[in-house]
């Protein structure tokens, strides 16, 4: 018999507290690689070289997307009113990240990738101005992070059906209390193939990159809980 | 060794783990690494094969020991033991130690053969020392190298250390060297000297060449002698230290070894090149000299250096003032072929006059000051010219005084000024030359002689008097004031050419017999002056020369008609004739004086004063000031203010302001008159605003004071029931306080009380008849000139006039009544429509061509007090539509600052109804009609598009209640390190404590190597232990069955009877026994 770990009671922490919309990108390049010296997170622009040195494809590095995405959840208003439970990234690497909404990411692209070598290293990083713990690399699989019964939403170009993400919100989500996960891609090619997720939509009629995906998500969701 | 040992692996990092794993084919992570090291661990099984596998995979990562040869390390490992552990075991116990030196014994590589030849070539070595009797001889030394040499002995030569540079043995090199010196025999000994020198200083190792100086200058004193001292050195050191102690000796020789004749060869060497160094800077220097010389005769042909010259030594200034131009004119045209633009430019700038200091700006006080004088010297001049007191002490003193001026006073200066003015006696014939001299003075004049030449004569025609005496004053003037403003220079000029001119006129009439013709007249005038001019130069001693020159002059005024003085020859004439008319003369001046004193005094009385004092009361202010015409009041007052400027003295302070309480009464009884006279209040007012800018407190008390009683007054109207609105005097002095004080201040003394009561007076007073429309109408506009300037909103004024418009729309064809859509107040005070616009009733030929005319204030603020009459009521028809568009106008003057406000909407709100309804009203007019109107209704069209602008242009906002701000959560900054983190590294802020942890880290390493080497140790040891005992334990075995066997061949011999051998069963056991014996004997 196993005591309980951390993951284990966090996972029944947030159990408990129902509500709050869970985001989950999908496939995020974020992957340390030691250049010279130090370590560096891998990206297409500064690291081409290094990346086709290794057999790599370089325009698959790409960092920037992950970055642009978590500003635009973490800075919108749906998260600053505390309607945003959690955030959870899953790197290509099978690496699940956590991260708490009480962060605020970096907003430079540089800082960014030196917050997450440290995290991908340390496998933690602490609040410097509070006690927690604001990143946190933790167990997969993602699943047994979410509230039970929580609606689980997947966005893709590639679903079947195009929805007004409003009409979404105000039809689809009506009862769902608030406890919703969605499931948005952070890569730059290919498309999210999660199992876990109960609908699959498309927000547009274009293709349209992570942060403006989450853009409208969060939109839809401050109309209907009207923040402004 | 069968015992397989699992190496412990320290985890480097926690996703590798580093295990022994037994399958090749299962190490996907290390495949590559593993083929790199295949080669060297070619022999090693898969099963000595140990990698580690990464859980998590980072590129560029190379992990230490992630793969290895667990057999090969362990071989290692084993080996080093032996060679280290068990040596040591195995010499436990011994007191001694056998160390096999034999040459190349512990070399396995080397054949027997070889090490039989090292063997012998180092036992001859060994006798070769031992036969060597001074064992540190370098002789023997050097023989012994000669003898290695020829034996050819690789090994010895190692061992003997033989110097080599550039890796040939320095004996080769030595051989070189003395073939260069031989190429150069001819030469002495300094040659060989310095080379040996540079190269002992420049190449490596010096010590050889000396052997080699040894060798070859054996006879040489200083060879001998060095090489002696060498010897003796060397004895101390060691025979291995030999050459390293010659290189020192060599060092601290070098000093010693300049010799004198070295010394003296280098000193005669400098000084043979500093000789030949001078001989060539003397050539030099003889050449530039020459070069220089030349160009000089260039330069002194062009005539260019006398001038240049002239300008150095300042005080041998040219006589000829065209020197420096002469030279210009002779020196440059020559050259112009030759020389270029740029030389030109030099030689002229080097001509120009160097600029100089202007002299200091004057302060305003001395600006006054100067200015009081001149009006003072001039108001002098006048009284005595009223007077007419010409005494030609005065003159004469004058004279002097300008001749004072004029002289230096000392030194250099003063003899040259004798000195030219001898020149100029001598000169004097030749009138030319004194033309030239005197013209910069008198230039003045005679220009404005000239000039005057065609004007028409004036009134002053008795003016008259002698020529001579105006140009001494005017000359006198200009000595004094040459430098002054120029305004008091043209008065006294303008004098004169009145004068002049009013002889003219007198000579036309006959009445002034001077015989001198008119026309020629201004010709003559301009040459008396020079010649007075001249006397003006003259020395004090020539007194008597002077009057007669007087004489001679006036002579040439009275004289008879064919007489020509231009000609200058005529000089003379006159100076011989001058005796002869003496008499005459004087009778002629006694008559002159007379006449001049008659005109002085008509003349001096009827000019306006130059200086006066400030009346003390307003009543002696008034008839002071009777006396004079508009124009000529504002000279007076210009000149009592210059008289009485403040900056002057402490009392004008109190004089000037009195001035101004003087002015401002006299501009409110001007203001009162029924005719404005608009030419005095213009006058005043400009020195009403000037003196305020000089006393502003005060102005601002008495205008203050002013509206006060205003305010007053207008309460007084008011509670008994008149209109109360102001008379033309304060309405013109609201005006005046706007001019003169700034209105744009927030908070002023004079303009905010002011417009207070412009305000009072426009939301009380109530209109009553056109000429109190009239009155509001102006009333408003000097509101807007109060408010405007500054964008502040008047709204008395906007809503009266609103109104006024508003009422003026009362139209029968549009069914409007005057007062339809005004609040109730507004319809009290406005009473009715005084500015509505009518149609013209019959005179159709007058409307046709009719223009609205530009409203006078003057009149119209005096006819408001006049009686209806018919005429007045005619034109009051002109004057009501001017006066709309006046008021329209003002009206677009005072919504421009509502137009900038928020509420501009609602504020606007009545005037837009206003300006509608009359232009509703005016469009009702025909055609005839309408086109008097057509300005006005122009203007009303644009303010209204103006308004429909503003009220487009205003966004409003509506009304919310204040709501709470919503709390956002709190958001925290992740603690990361912006320069790269890296694992491993502590980053503890706390250095001490960090360093403690990494101390304890690596003990806690070190100390597990060492548990770990220990225990492989003791492992090692154990099996060697086992081993000995195994050995032994065998020996024992062995000898326990010797013993055995020996006992039971002796048992079975004893039994046998000695016939052991004897049985073939037996033989070898006994041959065994035989060959174990000796073994025993070893024990």
């Amino acid at each position: 018999m196993e005591a309980p770990s951390e993951d284990d009671l966090d996972v029944e922490a947030n159990a408990d507290s129902t509500g709050g919309y869970t985001f989950v990108l999908e496939k995020a390049t974020l992957e340390t690689a030691k250049i010279g010296k130090g370590y560096a997170l891998l990206n297409c622009d500064d690291h081409a070289n290094f990346i086709k040195r290794h057999g790599k494809q370089p325009g698959d590095y790409r960092p920037d997307i992950c970055h642009q995405a978590l500003l635009a959840i973490l800075d919108s208003p749906l998260n600053k009113a505390g309607k945003v439970r959690a955030v959870y990234v899953n790197t290509q690497k099978n690496v699940l990240i956590k991260i708490s909404p009480h962060t605020r990411i970096p907003r430079t692209f540089k800082r960014f990738c030196g917050l997450f070598v440290q995290l991908l290293q340390k496998l933690s990083v602490r609040a410097s101005n509070g006690p927690d713990k604001l990143l946190k690399v933790v167990k997969q699989p993602v699943t047994k992070y979410f509230a039970a019964g929580a609606r689980r939403v997947g966005f893709s170009f590639s679903a079947p059906e195009v929805k007004r993400m409003r009409e979404f919100v105000a039809n689809d989500l009506k009862e769902d209390k608030e406890s919703v996960v969605f499931c948005v891609g952070a890569m730059a090619h290919g498309k999210v193939d999660v199992s876990w997720t109960d609908d699959f939509i498309s927000v547009s009629q274009y293709p349209l990159s992570a942060a403006c995906c989450i853009g409208r998500i969060c939109n839809a969701l401050e109309l209907k809980h009207d923040i402004v | 060794m069968a015992k397989k040992k699992k190496k412990p692996s320290k985890p480097s990092n926690p996703r590798v783990k580093k295990y022994k794993h037994f399958e090749a084919s299962g190490g996907g992570a290390g495949a590559s690494d593993w083929e790199n090291n295949k080669k060297a661990e070619d022999n090693a099984s898969v099963f000595d094969r140990k990698s580690s596998k990464q859980k998590f995979e980072i590129l560029g990562r190379k992990i230490k020991g992630k793969s290895g040869n667990v057999l090969k390390a362990r071989r290692e490992g084993f080996e080093r033991r032996e060679r280290t552990l068990l040596v040591e075991h195995k010499l436990s116990g011994k007191a001694n130690a056998f160390v096999d030196l034999r040459f190349g014994e512990l070399d396995n590589n080397l054949t027997q053969e070889e090490k039989s030849i090292g063997r012998l070539a180092r036992a001859r070595l060994g006798q070769l020392r031992k036969k060597r009797k001074n064992t540190y001889s370098l002789e023997g030394n050097e023989n012994d190298d000669d003898e290695d040499e020829g034996n050819g002995d690789s090994i010895n030569k190692g061992n003997l250390m033989s110097l080599t540079h550039l890796g040939k043995p320095l004996n080769e090199r030595r051989i070189a060297n003395a073939k260069f010196d031989s190429d150069s025999d001819d030469e002495n000994g300094t040659r060989r000297l310095m080379n040996e020198e540079m190269t002992r200083r420049m190449h490596f190792g010096g010590g050889d060449f000396d052997d080699n100086k040894n060798g070859r200058d054996d006879d040489d004193n200083t060879g001998g002698f060095r090489r002696k001292e060498r010897k003796s050195t060397a004895e101390d050191g060691d025979d291995d230290d030999d050459d390293g102690d010659k290189n020192g000796d060599e060092d601290t020789g070098m000093e010693r070894r300049k010799t004198k004749k070295e010394v003296m060869d280098e000193l005669i060497a400098k000084s043979k090149m500093y000789k030949a160094e001078k001989a060539k800077q003397r050539d030099d220097d003889e050449e530039l000299l020459d070069k220089l010389d030349a160009d000089f005769r260039v330069i002194s042909q062009g005539g260019l250096l006398q001038g240049a010259l002239r300008k150095a030594v300042g005080h041998l200034k040219p006589t000829n003032k065209n020197t420096s131009l002469n030279i210009l004119q002779s020196g440059l045209p020559k050259e112009d072929d030759t020389k270029s633009d740029y030389d030109k430019i030099a030689k002229s700038l080097a001509l120009d006059a160097r600029a100089h200091a202007a002299e200091r700006e004057k302060t305003s006080e001395q600006i006054e000051a100067r200015q009081k004088r001149q009006l003072e010297e001039a108001e002098r001049a006048r009284l005595k010219r009223m007077r007419g007191d010409l005494s030609e002490d005065d003159e004469d003193d004058e004279r002097r005084n300008g001749e004072d001026e004029d002289a230096p006073l000392g030194g250099y200066a003063l003899r040259r000024h004798k000195a030219r003015k001898l020149e100029k006696e001598n000169g004097e014939s030749c009138g030319q030359l004194l033309t030239a001299r005197v013209g910069g003075e008198d230039l003045d004049d005679d220009f404005e002689l000239g000039e005057d030449d065609d004007e028409i004569f004036e009134e002053e025609e008795d003016e008259d008097e002698d020529d001579e005496e105006d140009s001494d004053e005017s000359d006198d003037d200009d000595v004094d004031d040459l430098d002054e403003t120029g305004k008091f220079r043209k008065e006294a000029n303008k004098m004169d050419e009145k004068l002049e001119k009013g002889k003219n006129r007198l000579r036309e009439l006959g009445i002034l017999n001077d015989g001198v013709e008119v026309k020629k007249k201004v010709e003559k005038s301009a040459k008396i002056h020079e010649g007075t001019g001249s006397d003006d130069d003259d020395d004090d001693d020539d007194d008597d020369n002077d009057d007669d020159d007087d004489i001679m002059n006036r002579e040439i005024l009275f004289d008879d008609d064919s007489k020509e003085v231009s000609d200058d020859d005529d000089d003379d004439d006159n100076a011989l004739k001058k005796s002869k008319e003496v008499k005459k003369k004087k009778d002629a001046k006694a008559r002159d004086d007379l006449l001049r004193a008659e005109e002085a005094m008509e003349a001096g009385s009827s000019e306006i004063p130059y200086t006066f004092d400030v009346p003390e009361t307003f009543e002696a202010f008034e008839t002071f000031l009777t006396k004079y015409t508009s124009d000529e009041v504002s000279i007076v007052l210009t000149r009592m203010r210059v008289c009485n400027a403040p900056t002057l003295a402490t009392e004008n302070r109190r004089k000037i302001q009195m001035l101004l309480g003087l002015l401002l009464q006299r501009f409110e009884t001007l203001c009162g008159k029924d005719n404005l006279p608009v030419a005095d209040l213009n006058v005043i007012t400009k020195h009403i605003s000037e003196i305020a800018t000089q006393v502003p407190f005060y102005a601002a008390t008495a205008a203050k004071a002013r509206i006060e009683k205003m305010g007053k007054r207008l309460q007084k109207a008011l509670r008994l029931g008149e209109t109360g609105l102001p008379p033309a005097r304060t309405i013109l002095l609201l005006g005046l306080f706007a001019d003169i004080f700034s209105s744009t201040d927030k908070q002023h003394a004079v303009t905010t009380p002011a417009s207070l009561y412009i305000g009072n007076v426009l939301s009380h007073c109530a209109v009553r008849s056109t000429n109190d429309a009239n009155c509001a109408v102006v009333l408003c506009a000097l509101a807007s000139a109060y408010v405007v300037p500054a964008m502040r909103i008047f709204p008395e004024a906007l809503n009266l006039l609103t109104a006024m418009v508003h009422a003026s729309a009362e139209n029968e064809k549009c069914k409007q009544t005057w007062n339809e859509g005004l609040p109730m107040h507004l319809q009290e005070q406005c009473g009715g429509s005084w500015l509505r616009p009518f149609a013209h009733t019959g005179n159709g030929k007058k409307s046709s061509s009719e223009t609205i005319e530009v409203l006078s204030l003057a009149k119209l603020l005096s006819s408001r007090h006049r009686k209806k009459t018919k005429a007045v009521a005619e034109s009051a028809a002109h004057e009501r539509v001017a006066m709309l568009r006046y008021a329209i106008s003002t009206l677009g003057n005072l919504i421009k600052p509502v137009q900038k406000v928020a509420c501009a909407p609602e504020m606007l709100q009545k005037v837009q109804v206003a300006l509608n309804r009359l232009m509703r009203s005016l469009k009702t007019f025909g055609k005839k009609d309408g086109a008097v109107y057509d300005g006005i209704l122009k203007m009303c069209e644009t303010m209204h598009n103006e308004i429909c602008e503003t009220k487009k242009s205003s966004v409003r906002l509506s009304l919310a209640w204040h709501t709470k701000s919503v709390e956002a959560i709190k958001q925290f900054n992740p603690m990361y390190e912006e320069d790269g983190f890296q694992k491993g590294r502590d980053y503890d802020p706390n250095r001490e404590r960090a360093e403690n942890r990494k101390l304890k880290k690596e003990l806690r390493k070190e100390a597990r190597g060492t548990v770990r080497e220990l225990r492989k140790d003791n492992q090692f040891m154990h099996h060697a232990r086992e081993q000995e005992k195994a050995a032994e334990a065998e020996e024992r075995d062995a000898k326990h069955k010797e013993v055995l066997s020996f006992l039971e061949k002796q048992e079975s011999d004893f039994k046998s009877g000695g016939q052991g051998g004897l049985i073939v069963k037996n033989k070898r056991r006994a041959q065994g026994g035989a060959s174990k014996n000796g073994n025993r004997r070893r024990f």
